[in-house]
């Protein structure tokens, strides 16, 4: 059972909302061919959002998905749609593993500018809590 | 007969070049040269890469050239400095203006 970020809050009754900041198709850099199990030479696509609560940034999500497992990615609406929806509703996927990580970092300037954290010179960057979320699939026949 | 044929029946497909959005930089577009083109053997003509911005809109192209370019901007500019004579100086760009099509037929032909 995967409970998702929007699942957490709609139980506690908070008004949500997403934001596409992109949606774009990008190579492989650094380590991700191996963190996605893809080619070097395959194209990914790649998806960051903005979630507000009550209109105030809370998180940046940022997806990378091989354009091969789902190339319709790229048109579907993901600002009112869950992607675990799409791709098991839609796309006869079925999650098969999901492993959680998370570390604390520090908040980068595009990012604060984003979430719209204003920085004070000479402070050091802000903590944050760096969620990564990795997924392993199947396909299902329909 | 080959007027019956759409441009998408002869075309490139997009997918057979590198993507990026345009915030990387130009060493990570090195890097995806070197995986995208010599380590896979691909040499689509032109060996470029296409830029797309945060909507997948297709920015533009980026080739060899244009990253020699970005990292050494006199590298393609014929020297002002040079003692050589000026039809010496046109004979040294035409040698940088086509050095990366000579190594391309190169590659083509070693396939």
């Amino acid at each position: 059972m995967i409970t998702t970020f929007r699942e957490i809050l709609f139980e506690k009754g908070l008004k949500f909302s997403t934001k596409v900041l992109a949606r774009t198709v990008m190579m492989p850099v650094d380590d991700m061919d191996v963190k996605l199990r893809v080619p070097k030479d395959k194209h990914i696509i790649f998806i960051k959002r903005l979630r507000l609560i009550d209109n105030e940034p809370v998180l940046l999500q940022e997806s990378y998905v091989p354009y091969h497992i789902c190339p319709l990615l790229l048109e579907e609406d993901i600002e009112n749609q869950l992607l675990f929806d799409l791709f098991e509703k839609k796309y006869g996927m079925k999650i098969t593993r999901v492993e959680n990580h998370i570390e604390i970092a520090y908040i980068t300037s595009d990012e604060a500018r984003i979430i719209g954290l204003s920085e004070v010179p000479g402070n050091p960057p802000e903590p944050i809590f760096l969620f990564r979320r990795d997924i392993d699939h199947v396909y299902t026949v329909n | 007969m080959s007027d019956r044929k759409a441009a998408k029946d002869v075309m490139i497909g997009i997918f057979e070049y590198p993507h990026v959005p345009y915030w990387f930089t130009v060493s990570q577009a090195i890097r995806i040269v070197k995986v995208s083109f010599i380590s896979s053997k691909k040499y689509p003509d032109p060996m470029a890469i296409l830029v797309f911005d945060e909507k997948y809109n297709l920015m533009g192209t980026l080739t060899l050239k244009d990253i020699l370019r970005g990292l050494e901007p006199q590298f393609l500019k014929p020297s002002e400095k040079a003692q050589v004579a000026e039809e010496d100086e046109s004979a040294l760009s035409l040698i940088w203006d086509t050095l990366f099509d000579k190594v391309q037929r190169s590659l083509q032909k070693g396939r």
